[in-house]
């Protein structure tokens, strides 16, 4: 469903030149399976995201999603995504009825479609207290309930949060995780970045950690602590970075 | 484009803006409230000013039976000045015994200087002693002397940098000036002569013009120039608030990743832009008209001094203007967008408003200049243009205004349509979209671009090195003196534009680029293009030549143009062959073409599609060449230059065409040359002109060898940046 190859992205930079946000990274996610990109802050999971949103264009290598390429199919790949981050805000002079509906109406959906559709998801997400709450005097919880019903009204079949449980309390952000998983179950193929360990433990089924640009080991969960001989999966991720600085440390 | 997402776009930012209390008041209860303020404010301004009465010193006074009295409080008609003797607050001092005038007029400037009174009047004695001769020699009871050099009269003394002492002053001399005709009548009736001997020719002027677009020129230059910055505002601060404002909100990058495509996003957000400024501009309008037919005639009455200043006010026939703001209300969205875009924070949008304005205020001036009006010409420069119709319509004069609308139009369109272009290419540059503030740093920067250097010209060195053409071209014509022989002219020229063309284009290219030659584009290209570039100046000559008459047409040569090109034209005659063509082909023809066609167009090809990085690089060559007709003229030739230079990706067939093409324009000066041609020229209003039929079948002939070259260099396969095709254009 996101088939990511050999991806590259370079930025102009004012003291390197050019930087490499992120180098020769490759990964495939499936349908019905939570893909979780972990690493620290920095290491270019926000760039890869935004290639697969179309945000940003690749400097190299190849990115399809659900076999759509993000290049010369971008506006196919955004209808087929929803997209959460923490840099996607709300409109704060619109209500949450209003905003949901209105990515909805801009996805194409037809009137009687979109009501169906509309009132599944506020249900789910239990956003029926607020609906007519204007962006600007809603509580984080409740904005990022609004930014998921925006990114899922259409019924994308592949779903990519990045970071989205950065500044929410562990109720809002436990409810949040449970709604990816309820996600899963739905068969959404979701990407799910993150620098929280044991949220990577709840919800991934594969996971890929991520360290200055390049993805530095991949596996489930299971292979990870096999792999590297820790039974926390924590554990493996201090070492990784440990080896990693060491060797630059020599070089 | 789907018309349908723009609509939803269009409604949802609307909706957003309309929810904004800020925006709401900054374009529309603004305007709505000021005038009404600015009017009450006049009145009281007004009202204060009339009523303040002048304190008037007369020093001497003399009384004569008969003589009209100079303080009279008969009102006189036909228009003359008369002060009400209420304003004036007369303190009469008899002239001190045996003081001179300097002496008197000494003591009084003192006086005024600490604010005693306003101004003075000296009535000398030998004025009195004067006109009572004068009495004398009418009644036949005096002989007539000879007349001394300087007549006596009556002397004001006051100070001209005080208001309150020029208003006394004027106040004085209008009074005077009704005395002095009224002793003169007397001094006439007394002599037996007709009253018609004293001015025996009276001129009367008929003013045909219907009393609306009588409106004086201030009215229908002030409300333009107020319309056009309150458009300009009204979208500016929504513009601001939709791209800047939602780049700090963090809801820009909900939409990027939303189904719509970049355009469409341009488009909604560029049609709320419209509304609120065309908003802003109506409720200017009707708040300007309606103080205007409601205050103005009150606080100017006809009659009143202001009155006769600033003329009648236009009133509700400025509400035409509105047909005109909607391609203007469209240019200023466009533009206000493309610069809000720009800006990471509204913060740093709203320092974007003072070069837009600087841009769109001297434009707006040339409404306003004398002599300057709305022809095929002015109606075509962007801004200028919308503000002399605007005025034409203020001035009630429909018919001027209609026939030019089209042409104003067209042009605004066209203005709208690139910066519509600009805005989408901001939306779809992740370097403006996406851009973190970071140090800047001039010797890290200066370091990366030596150490670092692109392998061709990036679009930022293509822009830094036009700008330093024009701002050297610009010093070079401000310093450079009138040549005084031939040597001087090939000399002087030659050395100017290698210095300030050639240099820096050669000097950026081996400087800040790996691959100097590619980056100038010099490099070798097949034998059949060289062939068909000296072919094509000699065919594409005609029909420059009648192209340049065209432009002429359009904006004529102001004759002190003219006349200054005329020593250089007698120069051109005098001159040997090899000289002339050695300054004004061989070296323009080599370093235009090298700054031009090369550096310039190579780095705007890297960050803009082709066709743009033509259009963009023909505009700066335009420029260059400062007087408009031949700006343009080089604008055109750009454009082809350009597009020979994309397609063959070499430099060699435009150097080939741009020498040739200059070197003909120098041979068929010659009137010898004519005589040789004299089956292919004819005379077009004194001017030797290709005939038409010639012109034609080259011009034919040339597009078919262009069309040959757009047919063998078409590349294999076609070129298409990733951003064409994110925009699905």
């Amino acid at each position: 469903m996101i088939v990511v190859d050999n991806l590259c992205k370079n930025y102009p930079d004012l003291e390197q030149g050019e930087v490499k946000a992120v180098e020769n990274v490759s990964f495939q996610c499936e349908p019905g399976k939570i893909y979780g990109l972990l690493g620290p802050n920095g290491a270019g999971k926000t760039t890869v995201l935004r290639t697969l949103a179309t945000l940003l264009k690749p400097t190299s290598g190849r990115v399809t999603v659900a076999g759509y390429d993000v290049e010369t199919e971008a506006e196919m790949v955004r209808r087929s995504i929803g997209f959460v981050s923490n840099n996607t805000s709300n409109y704060d002079r619109m209500s949450a009825r209003e905003m949901v509906e209105f990515f909805g109406r801009l996805h194409g959906m037809l009137e009687e479609e979109l009501r169906e559709r509309s009132e599944l998801v506020y249900r789910q997400l239990q956003m029926n207290e607020f609906l007519e709450v204007t962006g600007g005097k809603m509580s984080t919880g409740m904005k990022q309930k609004v930014s998921i019903a925006r990114a899922i009204i259409h019924n994308p079949p592949v779903l990519i949060f990045d970071e989205a449980t950065v500044g929410l309390d562990v109720l809002v952000g436990r409810s949040l995780q449970n709604t990816v998983l309820n996600l899963r179950e739905q068969g959404k193929c979701i990407l799910y970045s993150t620098h929280h360990m044991n949220e990577v433990e709840r919800v991934c089924d594969q996971i890929a950690i991520m360290y200055d640009g390049r993805i530095l080991c991949e596996g489930s969960q299971e292979e990870l602590r096999e792999q590297f001989g820790k039974a926390d999966l924590e554990d493996v991720f201090f070492d990784l970075i440990e080896q990693q600085l060491d060797l630059e440390y020599e070089a | 484009m789907n018309w349908l997402s723009v609509k939803r776009l269009f409604v949802r930012e609307l909706l957003g803006q309309l929810r904004d209390r800020r925006t709401i008041f900054t374009t529309v209860m603004l305007p709505v409230m000021i005038y009404p303020v600015l009017g009450l404010v006049m009145m009281q301004a007004v009202q204060f000013m009339s009523e303040d009465s002048s304190k008037l010193v007369v020093v001497g006074d003399f009384q004569y039976e008969g003589l009209p009295e100079m303080f009279t409080e008969e009102e006189k008609e036909d228009g003359k000045y008369v002060v009400d003797k209420s304003l004036l607050e007369i303190l009469t001092e008899t002239y001190p015994e045996k003081a001179t005038l300097d002496g008197v007029k000494e003591s009084l400037q003192q006086r005024l200087d600490s604010k005693e009174f306003d101004a003075a009047l000296i009535l000398t004695p030998e004025l009195s002693d004067y006109l009572s001769y004068l009495e004398k020699v009418v009644r036949g009871e005096a002989d007539l002397k000879q007349q001394p050099e300087q007549l006596p009269g009556p002397v004001i003394v006051y100070n001209s940098v005080v208001d309150k002492s020029k208003i006394a002053r004027s106040r004085i001399s209008g009074m005077l000036e009704v005395w002095e005709e009224d002793v003169r009548d007397y001094l006439f009736e007394l002599g037996g002569l007709p009253l018609g001997v004293a001015t025996p020719i009276v001129f009367e002027s008929e003013d045909i013009a219907p009393e609306e677009s009588q409106a004086a020129e201030f009215w229908a230059s002030l409300i333009p120039i107020m319309l056009l910055l309150w458009t300009l505002s009204g979208a500016f601060y929504p513009a601001v608030d939709l791209c800047a404002g939602e780049k700090e909100r963090g809801t820009l990058e909900t939409l990027l990743c939303g189904p719509a495509k970049r355009v469409e996003i341009v488009m909604g957000k560029l049609l709320t832009v419209m509304v609120f400024s065309f908003a802003t501009s109506l409720a200017n309008l009707v708040a300007i008209a309606f103080t205007g037919v409601f205050m103005v005639a009150r606080v100017m009455p006809v009659g009143s001094e202001l009155h006769a200043k600033l003329g009648v006010f236009p009133g509700w026939s400025i509400l035409w203007s509105l047909v005109v703001l909607v391609p203007l209300v469209a240019m200023f969205s466009a533009l206000a967008l493309a610069a809000a875009t720009f800006a990471r924070s509204s913060k740093e949008g709203q320092y974007y408003m003072m070069p837009l304005l600087m841009l769109a205020l001297p434009l707006s001036m040339i409404s306003v200049m004398p002599n300057v009006e709305l022809d095929l010409g002015t109606s075509l420069i962007p801004v200028s243009g919308s503000a002399l119709l605007l005025r034409n319509l203020v001035q009630s004069q429909f018919d001027v205004a209609i026939r030019y609308a089209l042409p104003v139009m067209a042009s605004s369109a066209f203005c709208c349509y690139l910066a519509v272009r600009w805005a989408t290419f901001q939306f779809n540059s992740e370097a403006v979209l996406f851009r973190e503030s970071e140090k800047w740093d001039v010797r890290l920067w200066m370091r990366q671009l030596i150490k670092n250097k692109p392998l061709l010209p990036t679009g930022g060195m293509a822009v830094f090195v036009a700008i330093s053409i024009l701002m050297l071209r610009y010093a070079a014509n401000v310093t450079a003196t009138a040549p005084q022989s031939w040597q001087e002219f090939v000399t002087d020229n030659s050395i100017a534009l290698i210095l300030t063309v050639g240099v820096p284009a050669i000097l950026v290219a081996s400087v800040f680029t790996r691959n100097p030659l590619g980056s100038l584009k010099l490099k070798k290209t097949s034998g059949w293009v060289i062939v068909l570039a000296v072919i094509l100046p000699f065919l594409l000559h005609p029909v420059i030549g009648w192209m340049g008459v065209c432009i002429e047409k359009i904006y004529p040569i102001s004759p002190s143009i003219k006349a200054s090109t005329a020593p250089l034209q007698q120069m051109m005659v005098e001159a040997p062959a090899w000289a002339m063509l050695l300054a004004i082909a061989v070296v323009p023809g080599i370093f235009e073409e090298l700054a031009f066609r090369g550096i310039i167009l190579t780095g705007l090809q890297k960050n803009t599609k082709s066709s743009s990085a033509i259009f963009v690089s023909a505009a700066f060559f335009g420029i260059t060449h400062g007087i408009l007709q031949q700006s343009i003229n080089a604008f055109a030739i750009g454009l082809l230059l350009g597009y020979i230079a994309v397609r063959t990706g070499s430099l060699l067939p435009t150097i080939v065409m741009h020498v040739l093409h200059n070197g003909i324009t120098y041979c068929v000066s010659f009137a010898a040359v004519h005589e040789q041609l004299t089956g292919l020229m004819i005379e077009y209003e004194g001017q030797p002109v290709y005939s038409p039929i010639v012109a034609g079948v080259s011009g034919l002939l040339a597009l078919i060898l262009l069309f040959v070259i757009h047919v063998k260099t078409r590349p294999a396969r076609p070129e298409l940046l990733p951003e064409q095709v994110l925009d699905g254009e």
